[in-house]
């Protein structure tokens, strides 16, 4: 058989034009969704703990520098500044321990057979933990 | 029996024409059983043939139609058109991830990160092969049966603000794929998985939002897989001081 046969098929390159569109995060990312923001105040929660326990250890520092140093550190706490610090640690160590208690069962598995004990008794088991440890505290400081 | 017609915003972008993404509306009819999914087909078929998603199941099996579904990560084929009329819709790709073109994200960094934690049963291999098999009660089973339910769609990573906070996250599908292995009674290859996990960009990057587990489709509480291996490290870590040989076997 003569000719020329069939045209070599031209191979041309590809070209890719691949450019990924990477998007940014906003500073206020944590304000953007219900569960975000629960996780904020979460966090924020422990910066106001930490505040109060600041005041308490400066309280101890009085406690140990005399009694002039003590009676300034009592008179600091019915400053308004103090007031609502004192109110706002309450609020935010609730806020602290409810959430955490809530999250417990996520790590703590208790299996019986085939089925796991419900997430609502190993949170109920952290409240009356804390119940028992409130109630040695208020004895162990003699009744207040 | 078409309804009515809902307007579906749907993110674009073309990387050899477009220099960001854009919103384009679509005016879509619909009937009680459309489904987001089916939506997206009907504006390829009738509409803009050059849309471009990712779709196979359309039963919430095969992960590939995750999607922003009004700001919130869904998988189109389990949503219905109805729950978001009169509308509009707006369709985005999977948030915290780059966007390869319209709806499809770069899906290789998480390849990776499931390529890294050894998600496979991993066996001793002094055991001999001629053995009585991997038999397992239903309590070995529950250790790890809902981790095992993840398909890989990512709603998690896009649910996820570490993801984006810590480029190198390993993530929590990922890591809740490492726990699944670890939890198998027939897998040896904790010690194997430990030194990716018990890194920064391993397990302690999560900081337990807890998003993870409220926009997974199928159950998986991947916070919990994160939180429980966050323990198991920390006991590993004590190990390495209390025990002979550093916890491990001679």
């Amino acid at each position: 058989m003569t000719g020329p046969g069939p045209k070599p098929i031209e191979v041309v390159p590809s070209v890719s034009h691949r450019r990924p569109f990477r998007p940014t995060i906003k500073r206020t990312w944590f304000l953007a969704r219900p569960a975000y923001r629960a996780y904020a105040l979460r966090e924020f929660s422990s910066v106001i703990v930490g505040l109060f326990v600041f005041d308490l250890i400066a309280g101890l520092v009085c406690l140990h520098r005399g009694q002039d140093s003590w009676r300034w550190w009592v008179d600091l706490q019915t400053n308004p500044i103090n007031l609502t610090l004192t109110v706002l640690a309450v609020v935010m160590s609730l806020v602290h321990s409810t959430t955490w208690f809530k999250a417990t069962p996520k790590i703590i598995r208790i299996r019986r057979g085939v089925h796991y004990v419900a997430d609502g008794w190993v949170v109920a088991q952290h409240y009356l933990l804390l119940a028992l440890f409130g109630v040695v505290v208020y004895f162990w400081l003699g009744g207040l | 029996m078409i309804q009515d017609k809902l307007t579906v915003r749907v993110q674009r972008y073309r990387p050899d024409r477009d220099e960001a993404p854009y919103l384009q509306d679509f005016e879509v009819p619909w009937s009680h059983d459309t489904s987001v999914l089916d939506a997206l087909n009907w504006i390829k078929d009738n509409l803009d043939p050059s849309l471009t998603f990712r779709w196979s199941c359309r039963m919430a099996i095969c992960g590939s139609c995750g999607f922003m579904l009004n700001g919130v990560p869904k998988l189109g084929c389990e949503q219905f058109v109805r729950d978001y009329a009169p509308g509009p819709l707006r369709i985005e790709p999977l948030e915290n991830l780059a966007v390869e073109r319209d709806l499809v994200v770069d899906l290789e960094p998480f390849m990776a990160s499931l390529k890294a934690v050894k998600p496979y049963v991993i066996t001793d291999p002094q055991k001999p092969l001629s053995g009585p098999g991997n038999l397992q009660t239903p309590e070995q089973m529950l250790a790890y049966s809902d981790f095992s339910m993840c398909i890989n769609c990512m709603l998690c990573y896009s649910a996820c603000p570490q993801v984006a906070l810590a480029v190198d996250f390993l993530g929590p599908a990922a890591i809740t794929a490492a726990v699944r292995y670890n939890h198998d009674s027939r897998d040896q290859g904790e010690h194997q998985r430990l030194p990716v996990l018990d890194t920064e960009d391993g397990l302690w990057s999560c900081t337990f939002v807890g998003e993870c587990s409220a926009v997974c489709p199928k159950g998986v509480d991947p916070a919990a897989a994160i939180q429980q291996a966050k323990a198991s490290a920390a006991l590993s870590w004590v190990a390495e001081f209390a025990l002979p040989y550093q916890g491990n076997d001679r």
